[in-house]
């Protein structure tokens, strides 16, 4: 392969691990969204939240894979707290409330992490054996980012499994599309939220491990992750896990290649596929209820 | 009678000289204090009384707190030195100095209330920052209005002291745009790279960084070649994209001038994306910028991996002069008896811009002990023209834009380091590019203002 | 008729306070005072949309900027722009955009206006802030020369000094607001109202839905326009973080809500509220977030009908035991 050609299939392999990372974030956003009505803009605050404890658990134990399983759980389970206890209560007010809240849930968390963990970086060491390089075809690239991918296409799979294979899957899917009616059936919706809105932001905590090593795990961590979220949420359709995916692969795509051939116009392209995307899909690509 | 006169005189003389003396007798010196008690998380002010208060006029919440931070325990650490000499005698009183934090949030609308609150309120003899030459704009404007002296510390644009920006009460101690890319340019005229990438934060400081080193290169070193360059967005994630492109392009060297974790992510997904240098292919591609002595994301990146990087600091540590090599002993003895935030490796020296605040304090200081008096019509006159000679440096206010000229270092980073950090590459002994090379812009309407 | 005469008292009474407040708290506090006015009248005009109309506009800084932009370009651009043409032409920005965009949003509603508010308002945001040729992108516009206030032969008040500009803009304000309230008290203020309530019976009625939405929409987008003009003037520095990212957006949400959606001052009492918290908690502690935050969330939990709301039902208790006693 000549550098040229190696460095455009590269950069598809670059926007394919960050639309995957996009992807795993902005399932749980779409997901909660789906379901309960929320917008919620805390979501990429757990993101954080994940990265800061993912940042304490290698530095307690020395262990990335440790990390990985135990910081998603406690993002979860700090998400399933928020939504038991604070969100819950507004959900009779409708949808400005919730809003109102959740941007207090992420101011909190925000100063919270400042409290106990600084204001500065924090830096992460890949894991051993996953911080080489791979070559092939006269072409490096980083095992790491390779196992992005991967370990986001086996969440990808289990969630899959989940909603449409299992009986827990059914009624998420069911009160997605009708909340009231699945209530009506006797099944306990608020039980069901709760859970959903604990695997949401066990997604972003997810998606905040795995970035860590590659971003830095800093108070402003958050910032571009949940815009970028946010709109393959708006484009893909609210409530639409399949729009999310297409929509986070190619937005992925279109910021590598964007940055590769028109680097002033790249952070424009987004947002003007946003607006004329909703200028004719006010719904977004898959989306469907109000 | 006439021998009468000449007696008389002679002891008018006399006392004349006595009083001229006398505040040179008690005049403070730089680590001459207490600095065995320093804290900055437990700094004590005299708050009632007569004071010389100093506002510090920056970031003090949200990501960017430690901007803040790092002023609290820079300028806490000379006002302790001077305040345990028992202060400076300005106006006719020994003065103790006072620190005040004026939060701008990093947004110019917050930082002009809170200077103005600073003026105005707490009614400070000066206000200093600012991180972002946006803000700094805005504060500029607040320090001619109300008349109170601003030190710039840290917005380097080169803009900021042309007219109609530039006001008599506004001083600027820091490198600009032009003195970073002019002493890196200078640094490169005999040395086998030629080829550059600027990858450069979308902004102002970004862009006039680019062009100052551009400007530099074609001056000092005419067969050098730009093959590429780029501007990012401020806080960008994922550099891996214009990475690749860097790759592709061949370049020796990647010149950046991005801070904080612009910087961070770039050096380290260059090593993770294993970009290596085409003229020394056992080490990673060098990368030079104005803010690369954060320990932090060298220790991520290891040792080894750190080689090479270049350091154009505007201020940097040579362990080469004793002066320099005392305060820094100082510091760090100081600092590992620090509590939160102050406890990390950010604190510790070499630390980003620390230095610098820390000269431009003693010399603002220095400044009101010579002039007497922390009124800014004796200050400025003061300052203007004047050299600070302390800590082993020469730094000249040029009188007629109120803009440092000193000669300015350029560090290669090596690896082991002298600095006791046995995880990372730090900046080994800096090459001094002569001030002539490495002059800010002058703005030709200010010329001949000052005569002097 | 004693009604009458006792709110002829407050407003005399609420002049006066305002014509002496300068003069009384000192440059820095008028100073305050006029960053609170400006977000009033801005938060008032999100209200508009929000508390009339029912959509949520999450770009609404879009308008704001526009006008604050448009005026700072003029300024600079232009020799000797008069002052009051400066704060027409911000209004004509905020209008214009509006007028743009109208024909895309008069067709949506709820989380579908909200979302096309925001794509819109950061696209507008990513574009100021790449174009840096005209905007100064991230530095953005500033130190372009404040015009006096001049009528020719009569006066000339230079504006640059705090206090008059404190007069001027107080004055400027409260005129818009007598005539936003005044639109609101409208016919076509009520129909507006309607749409909120129900478009569907209004649409039957024989009213053009899409009309008097697109109206409301400008007369929104020319006010938010005008108090980004006069931000403009006070600040003398336009720059996209400030006047046009998201959370400009988000101030004006947080403002009518904390005050109350259902009242036309709900909002200003939300800017007074959150300009005072900020102005205080600095004061005591670092931790500003935390502090907002914390209200936000105590606001949403114990009085969602803002402080209006609260106040009012305060009002209600107390008369109806005044009217048992």
């Amino acid at each position: 392969m000549s550098p040229t050609t190696a460095m455009y299939v590269a950069q598809a392999i670059h926007g394919l691990a960050y639309g995957m990372l996009l992807f795993l974030v902005a399932s749980g956003l779409t997901m909660i969204f789906g379901m309960m009505g929320i917008l919620n803009l805390a979501h990429a605050s757990f993101f954080m939240l994940s990265g800061y404890f993912c940042y304490t658990v290698i530095t307690v134990t020395g262990n990335f894979w440790l990390a990985l399983l135990i910081a998603p759980v406690a993002a979860g389970i700090c998400g399933l707290l928020v939504e038991r206890f604070l969100l819950r209560k507004v959900h009779a007010q409708g949808h400005l409330a919730e809003l109102l809240l959740t941007v207090g849930i992420m101011l909190v968390i925000l100063e919270a992490v400042k409290v106990g963990w600084g204001t500065e970086s924090m830096m992460i060491k890949m894991p051993n054996g996953l911080d080489g390089l791979i070559s092939v075809a006269n072409m490096t690239y980083p095992i790491y980012r390779l196992f992005v991918i991967g370990l986001s296409l086996v969440v990808l799979g289990i969630m899959a499994l989940i909603l449409y294979k299992t009986r827990l899957g059914m009624i998420v899917r069911a009160a997605v599309s009708d909340a009231d009616m699945v209530s009506a059936l006797g099944i306990n919706t608020p039980l069901v939220f709760m859970l959903v809105f604990g695997f949401g932001t066990w997604l972003a905590g997810v998606a905040g491990v795995v970035a860590a090593p590659l971003l830095t795990v800093f108070p402003g961590m958050a910032d571009q992750i949940g815009m970028d979220a946010f709109v393959v949420v708006v484009v893909g359709g609210f409530g639409s896990l399949i729009g999310a995916f297409f929509v986070a692969l190619f937005l992925g795509e279109l910021n590598a290649y964007g940055i590769q051939f028109i680097p002033r116009l790249a952070p424009v392209l987004m947002f003007a596929f946003m607006a004329i995307v909703l200028a004719f899909k006010p719904m977004g690509f898959f989306g469907e209820r109000e | 009678m006439k021998l009468r006169k000449v007696f008389f005189s002679a002891i008018v003389a006399f006392f004349c000289l006595t009083l001229l003396g006398l505040p040179q007798a008690i005049a403070f010196e730089p680590l001459k204090g207490d600095l065995a008690t320093f804290d900055p998380n437990n700094q004590i002010f005299p708050t009632s009384g007569d004071t010389i208060k100093v506002a510090i006029t920056d970031v003090f919440t949200g990501p960017n707190a430690f901007v803040g931070q790092s002023y609290w325990a820079t300028l806490g650490f000379v006002a302790h030195d001077i305040n345990t000499q028992g202060g400076i005698l300005v106006d006719g009183k020994m003065k103790k100095i006072q620190i005040i934090k004026a939060d701008t949030q990093g947004k110019p609308a917050v930082g002009k209330r809170a200077a103005e609150k600073a003026c105005l309120q707490d009614k400070v003899d000066m206000f200093e920052g600012v991180a972002g030459s946006h803000v700094s704009k805005v504060l500029q404007q607040v320090a001619k209005k109300f008349k109170t002296i601003y030190v710039n510390f840290a917005a380097f644009s080169d803009s900021l002291m042309d007219v109609p920006n530039w006001n008599e009460y506004t001083f600027r101690i820091n490198g600009t745009a032009s003195t970073c890319g002019g002493a890196l340019a200078y640094f490169y005229k005999d040395r086998p790279e030629k080829k550059f990438y600027i990858c450069a934060q979308d902004y102002l400081w970004g862009h006039s960084f680019a062009k100052a080193f551009k400007t530099a290169l074609k001056k000092y070193r005419p067969d050098a070649e730009i093959v590429g360059e780029d501007y990012h967005k401020l806080f960008l994630k994922d550099f891996a994209p214009y990475l690749e492109k860097i790759r592709a392009s061949g370049a020796d060297v990647i010149v950046t001038a991005a801070w904080g974790a612009d910087n961070e992510n770039m050096i380290k997904q260059s090593r993770q994306l294993g970009l290596k240098s085409p003229q020394n292919p056992d080490q990673y591609i060098p990368i030079a910028s104005p803010f690369l002595d954060d320990t932090r994301p060298l220790e991520v990146i290891g040792g080894p991996a750190g080689r090479g990087l270049v350091l154009c600091s505007d201020f940097y540590l040579d362990r080469r002069r004793p002066m320099i090599k005392k305060l820094a002993d100082i510091w760090n003895k100081q600092w590992k008896t620090w509590k939160k935030p102050y406890s990390t490796e950010l604190y510790r020296w070499p630390g980003s811009g620390w230095f610098r605040n820390i000269i431009g304090d003693y010399w603002y200081f220095d400044i009101i002990q010579k002039a007497g008096s922390t009124k800014p019509e004796k200050v400025i006159p003061t300052w203007e023209g004047n050299t600070f000679t302390q800590f082993d440096l020469n730094i000249y206010m040029r009188p007629d834009d109120h803009q440092a000229i000193m000669e300015r270092p350029v560090a290669e980073m090596v690896f082991p380091n002298m600095w006791d950090q046995p995880n990372n590459a730090a900046p080994g002994h800096p090459v001094w590019i002569p001030a002539k090379y490495c002059m800010p812009t002058f703005d030709d309407k200010l010329k001949g203002r000052v005569k002097k | 008729m004693r009604n009458n005469l006792s709110r002829w008292i407050y407003w005399v009474v609420g002049l006066v306070i305002l014509a002496i407040y300068p003069q009384v708290v000192g440059i820095y506090y008028t100073n305050v005072f006029v960053g609170f006015a400006i977000f009033g009248l801005y938060a008032v005009t999100l209200n508009l949309l929000l508390g009339y109309m029912g959509v949520l506009s999450f770009g609404h800084a879009m308008f704001f900027g526009a006008g604050a932009y448009s005026t700072a370009l003029a300024l600079t651009h232009i020799q000797g722009f008069p002052l009051l043409p400066a704060l027409l032409v911000g209004g004509l920005a905020g209008a214009m955009l509006a007028l743009i965009l109208c024909p895309l949003l008069v067709r949506v509603s709820g989380t579908a206006f909200a979302m096309l508010t925001l794509a819109f308002g950061q696209l507008i945001f990513v574009i100021a802030l790449k174009y840096r040729e005209v905007t100064g992108g991230e530095d953005g516009v500033g130190g372009y020369p404040i015009p006096s206030f001049n009528i020719p032969g009569v006066v000339s008040i230079d504006m640059t000094d705090q206090i008059n500009f404190y007069y001027f803009a107080v004055t400027v304000i409260i005129v818009c607001l007598w005539l936003l309230w005044f639109y609101t008290k409208t016919p076509f203020g009520s129909l507006v109202v309607g749409v909120r309530d129900n478009a569907m019976r209004i649409d039957y009625l024989g009213f053009k839905l899409p009309q008097t939405k697109a109206v409301n929409l400008i007369v929104s987008g020319c006010f938010a326009g005008i108090a980004g003009a006069i931000y403009a003037l006070f600040q003398n520095l336009v720059s996209t973080l400030g006047v046009l990212d998201i959370g400009t957006s988000f101030a004006p949400i947080l403002m009518a809500y904390i005050g109350g959606l259902g009242s036309f001052f709900g909002p200003i009492v939300g800017s007074a509220i959150l300009h005072l918290l900020e102005d205080v908690t600095f004061r005591i502690t670092e931790q500003i977030e935390l502090v907002n935050g914390l209200v936000f969330i105590l606001v949403v939990l114990f009085a969602p009908m803002g402080i209006v709301g609260l106040l009012r039902q305060a009002k209600a208790k107390w008369f109806h035991k005044e009217k048992v006693s």
